[in-house]
């Protein structure tokens, strides 16, 4: 009588697993996400032009191996515990500062270090974070040990665990700046029952990490007053809308005319779609993105 | 009541009612003038000047024809230009006025709104420097969050002067 068992358990069993997977690839708990590594690659940069650029980095010595050790190590300690995919924050510094983590520092230049931190990208790590999670002490501790703020570009102590010039500390600020980017747009998204993949979501927040949040809302807005918001959402889901709406050069513009002026519209766009081709480039899975 | 005196009054209502007349119309077509005068960032340049002037009671009563301004001008179709500014106008002034599909509307709402109320609450007080302090952070934040020579918006600009002098006197 066993196969009379078997042929009843097998489809049960079969429709479980099916059950799991679709909820792990598309499935949300508390608003994070857990991980297909369907959009985002486990291995990282995925481009040649990336992998050539890092190899001469070594070979001119512009990053030592133990720095990027501890960033490497850094990354995978802020992505497990926020939720966001190692390539996606690595790739961000990586365009970012070419993971110099003193880039600005002599330069006296006001956005510096890993992730380019400006005065506000700091006053919201020391002052807001509250509003994107609940508890940032025991979050930040998680990663680090022990909380690290007030955080300070303050280049006299390069080593301390409050300066962003510290490898650690820099790239935990900066997974928690991309993390509040994703809150925000979430939120919005939620408020608007918009419908979203979070992975996806990711992308979009990376625009907003380099652009700011109004920049990504705009786009949000052409899409739904051009397309309808079938397609606002769709570029929320699917990763072929979101690149064929964050490359558009047309719809970036028309959107960015609402904000920028006609003297700096040109330039901002064609930054943009330079930051969305780098990103797709270095982070997204090699099978899907080139 | 004697009909003689009814009569009187009702002779006063007449007289009343047609002075009411040339009232109303001067002053319905001195608002529509109002609504239509052209509306850009120069607007909110045009308010934080009235401040620095006439001092807090006549700022707010500028900012509310502002408002009405900035309302019709949202659904002023015939008019492109001036809808873009009334809507860049109202992200930073006045979020209520957008349409409830606006995405920025909700944040606006949420961020810039209360730190402006608290700032126009106390001008020109420690606590009103500190509100724009934040508002500030968060315009720079939503905007430019790497600070560079892009800058901010016209209007966004615009809007931190107003605030920046309601603070800091």
């Amino acid at each position: 009588m066993n196969w009379k068992r078997t042929l009843i358990t097998l489809p049960i069993l079969s429709l479980l697993g099916c059950g799991l997977y679709l909820y792990l690839r598309t499935g949300k708990t508390n608003g994070k996400m857990y991980f297909s590594e369907r959009l985002f690659s486990s291995t990282y940069p995925v481009h040649p032009r990336f992998v050539e650029e890092t190899s001469q980095m070594r070979a001119q010595h512009k990053i030592s191996t133990e720095n990027e050790n501890l960033i490497q190590v850094s990354t995978f300690n802020a992505g497990e515990t926020l939720g966001i995919p190692q390539s996606l924050l690595w790739c961000l510094m990586f365009q970012e500062s070419r993971l110099n983590h003193l880039s600005g520092l002599k330069e006296g230049k006001l956005s510096t270090g890993l992730g380019q931190f400006s005065v506000s990208a700091f006053f919201e790590l020391n002052h807001h974070l509250p509003r994107y999670i609940s508890s940032p002490k025991t979050t930040i501790a998680s990663i680090l040990g022990q909380d690290i703020r007030p955080l300070s570009s303050d280049i006299e102590n390069i080593s301390s665990l409050n300066s962003y010039y510290f490898i650690p500390t820099a790239v935990t600020a900066t997974a928690l700046y991309l993390n509040n980017r994703w809150i925000q747009l979430a939120r919005i998204a939620d408020e608007r029952n918009l419908s979203y993949s979070p992975e996806i979501l990711w992308a979009w927040a990376a625009l907003s990490y380099n652009k700011g949040g109004r920049t990504v809302l705009a786009i949000w807005n052409q899409i739904e007053a051009t397309k309808g918001t079938a397609a606002l959402s769709d570029s929320l889901s699917s990763k072929e809308s979101f690149l064929a709406s964050a490359l558009n050069t047309h719809l970036i513009t028309q959107a960015l005319k609402t904000i920028w002026s006609k003297r700096l519209l040109a330039s901002y766009s064609t930054e943009l779609i330079t930051h969305v081709e780098n990103i797709r480039d270095c982070a997204l899975n090699k099978e899907e993105s080139l | 009541m004697k009909p003689k005196t009814l009569k009187e009054i009702k002779v006063v209502a007449l007289l009343l009612s047609l002075l009411m007349v040339p009232i109303l119309v001067t002053s319905h077509m001195r608002e529509n003038v109002s609504l239509h005068t052209p509306i850009s960032a120069e607007s909110l340049d045009e308010l934080a000047q009235t401040y620095r002037k006439s001092g807090i009671e006549r700022f707010l009563d500028a900012k509310r024809t502002l408002q009405k301004r900035v309302s019709f001008n949202l659904k002023n179709d015939d008019d492109s230009k001036a809808q873009m500014a009334a809507m860049n106008i109202a992200v930073y002034m006045f979020p209520n006025l957008l349409h409830d599909t606006h995405l920025e509307k909700q944040y606006a709402e949420e961020h810039f709104k209360p730190l402006q109320d608290r700032i126009e609450t106390v001008p020109g007080t420690r606590e009103a420097q500190d509100n724009f302090e934040e508002l500030r952070n968060l315009v720079w934040n939503y905007e430019n969050p790497k600070q560079n020579e892009q800058g901010l918006s016209e209007y966004a600009n615009e809007m931190l002067k107003i605030y920046g002098a309601l603070s800091w006197k």
